[in-house]
């Protein structure tokens, strides 16, 4: 098990690559977003449990946004993590066939990981839409239409599609110019 | 359908998409869409399914998986915890195997600031490999201790694996954070009784060297200055859910502000190595939760097609011992886990195992510490042990994997013992934890 190197991505030309680069500092400026998040989820609860041992109250909707933002959290940084090299892979397969092969597979994948996504971007955003209808929401201390958290969940999956279908594209360019883009394993 | 059919499906086809290199979210993913179309009412299960998803991982008690890889990535990036060890390295002298023990006592220190594996071994190897090198160390007592003890942070608190394996099986998190404590300790005094007998009994594998001369005050003060303070963070972790004075997200959230306060105090927080603290555990984090969110929902899944039912009603009938029914489950896990990430193996396994543990009257709590036990043991096992790929990318010098999974091979017996040990006298993790009721 291996999680792979992130992949160095040469200034290239053409309205792919135009997008690729737009697209990747999207991802960098989500991922930054993210990050903070969590250090902030380090600051409030400390802030939280001491306002609560000096009787001074607390945050009511403290932990129910954490909830929330951990959850949008996960979903938007997904892309950024796939760009990055940073989600777990088994490369056994990758890595014991020969190079072409393995370089084909590797376009095959980022095939099915487009569809896989889009498949619950999909359903992700018809269930925001039948939540919209029927106007479902989440009762606790906050008030959350469930559209909220279905919108999150789609944009983050349509996200991760179009991440794939850009790995895609780099796969075949460096294929074309003859370069190993089959990830090793380390770090 | 037959319950046999339905875990095929399912298992096979997260196994399936797993092996052929999906990420392995993807292949959970993959696994939940075919399920839910065959065993949930297809169209109308899978407009259901993302809500799933929301309800998984939009859960307080996952919060410490970040904070406690935040503590471990800010001690690291920051350089504290290099110094810690530094410091350590000063006062152990005239030791067979010298820096091999520096690196076992050094490791554990940092095992209890962090929660990852991966720092730890990447700390280690860094700062304690070009100088066993030098000094002409053997690979196999230099590799060895540093890929074994960089997996004990799994077990010493704070544990971000403890976290989400309690979290999972719904049980206490505090209990199992408290009860890694002693079986990591165990592992570490039987790691430094093995390097330092084997470089007695054959002084070539870490040749002996003049060690610098010191005064007690030029040993000791480094020790003062940089590792005692870093104490104060154990015990704000580990005493504040020890005394029951916060849960453990709330002692997360102070173990990563008392990390920081230290890191300022040593002058040593930039808001570059900030930067690269928080975006580096935003990685780690999603990576893991993003799993989560498709793993819970296919443990449902399983759960609706029949196939856990049908599969605990087969081992029943076997009529297994208590004693079996554990061995079975660790034999299980580490199969798993010579091919499949630690996360992974453990959402997989899981639906199955707490209902048989159930079944077969086996406490949960002793069951969770022997799944640490084997998770860590997997990060060193051929042929995708996690630390071993760690250990390569960080060595000095050109080596094999075979040479690694040599260094490593003795230190997975001692774990195997270990294991052997807690499954014996499961009081032996049990206590501690006991005492917090």
């Amino acid at each position: 098990m291996t999680e792979s190197a992130p992949e160095t991505l040469p200034r290239k030309e053409g309205p792919v690559a135009a997008v690729d680069r737009f697209f990747g500092k999207l991802n960098n400026a989500i991922g930054f977003i993210v990050a903070i998040s969590l250090a902030l989820f380090a600051v409030s609860i400390s802030l939280d449990l001491a306002m609560r041992r000096v009787d001074l109250g607390n945050i009511p909707w403290l932990y129910e946004v954490i909830e929330y933002v951990l959850y949008g959290g996960v979903f938007l940084a997904a892309p950024w993590v796939l760009r990055e090299g940073g989600h777990v892979r088994v490369d056994l397969l990758l890595t014991s066939i020969p190079r072409n092969a393995a370089i084909r597979l590797e376009q095959l994948l980022d095939v099915l990981g487009a569809f896989v996504c889009l498949v619950l971007c999909y359903y992700g955003w018809r269930a925001g839409l039948d939540a919209f209808v029927s106007d479902s929401r989440q009762f606790k201390t906050l008030i959350v239409h469930d559209w909220w958290l279905m919108s999150i969940f789609s944009v983050g999956l349509f996200l991760l599609a179009i991440e794939f279908l850009l790995r895609l594209s780099r796969t075949a360019e460096s294929l074309a110019k003859d370069e190993d883009v089959t990830e090793k394993p380390g770090f | 359908m037959l319950w046999e059919i339905a875990l095929l499906i399912m298992l096979g086809t997260v196994v399936a998409c797993m092996f052929a290199g999906l990420p392995v979210m993807i292949a959970f993913f993959a696994a939940n869409i075919i399920g839910t179309w065959i065993f949930m009412g297809g169209d109308v299960g899978l407009a259901t399914m993302p809500m799933e998803f929301e309800r998984a991982i939009g859960v307080f008690s996952l919060t410490p998986i970040a904070l406690f890889l935040l503590m471990g990535e800010l001690l690291f990036h920051t350089g504290v915890a290099f110094r810690a060890i530094g410091a350590v390295d000063r006062l152990i002298s005239r030791v067979p195997g010298r820096l091999s023990v520096v690196s076992i006592a050094g490791g554990t220190v940092f095992a209890s600031l962090s929660g990852s594996t991966i720092a730890n071994t990447a700390i280690l190897g860094s700062v304690l490999l070009p100088d066993m090198v030098k000094r002409g160390y053997q690979p196999t007592i230099a590799m060895g201790p540093i890929m074994a003890t960089g997996g004990i942070a799994m077990l010493i608190p704070p544990s971000a694996l403890a976290v989400l394996l309690a979290s999972l099986a719904e049980q206490s998190i505090s209990q199992l954070l408290i009860a890694g404590i002693i079986p990591g300790l165990l592992m570490a005094f039987l790691f430094c009784v093995y390097v330092i007998g084997r470089c007695w009994l054959n002084p070539d594998l870490a040749p002996t060297y003049e060690v610098e001369q010191m005064t007690a005050r030029e040993r000791w003060m480094p020790f003062v200055k940089y590792v005692l303070p870093l104490f104060s963070i154990f015990v704000v972790v580990v005493g504040s859910i020890f005394f029951k004075w916060a849960a453990p997200t709330e002692a997360a959230a102070l173990g990563c502000v008392a990390a920081a306060i230290a890191c300022i105090c040593y002058r040593s927080l930039t808001w570059q190595n900030l930067r690269k603290a928080i975006l580096e555990t935003a990685k780690i984090n999603t990576m893991i939760m993003i799993i989560i969110a498709g793993s819970l929902t296919f443990s449902q899944i399983l759960a609706v097609s029949g196939a856990v039912d049908g599969m605990l009603t087969q081992l029943t009938a076997f009529k297994l011992s208590m004693m079996s029914a554990v061995i079975l489950m660790m034999l299980v896990l580490l199969f798993l886990g010579a091919f499949m990430d630690q996360v992974s193996m453990l959402l997989l396994t899981l639906p199955f195992f707490m209902p048989f543990a159930a079944a077969q009257g086996i406490d949960p709590l002793w069951l969770m510490v022997l799944m640490l036990i084997v998770m860590e043991i997997s990060l060193l096992t051929p042929p995708f042990g996690l630390l071993l790929f760690v250990m390569k990318g960080v060595t000095p010098f050109k080596t094999s994997l075979t040479q690694i999974y040599a260094a490593a091979a003795p230190f997975v017996a001692i774990e195997l013992f270990v294991l052997a040990i807690l499954i014996a006298i499961p009081s032996v993790s049990l206590w501690l934890p006991r005492l917090i009721d």
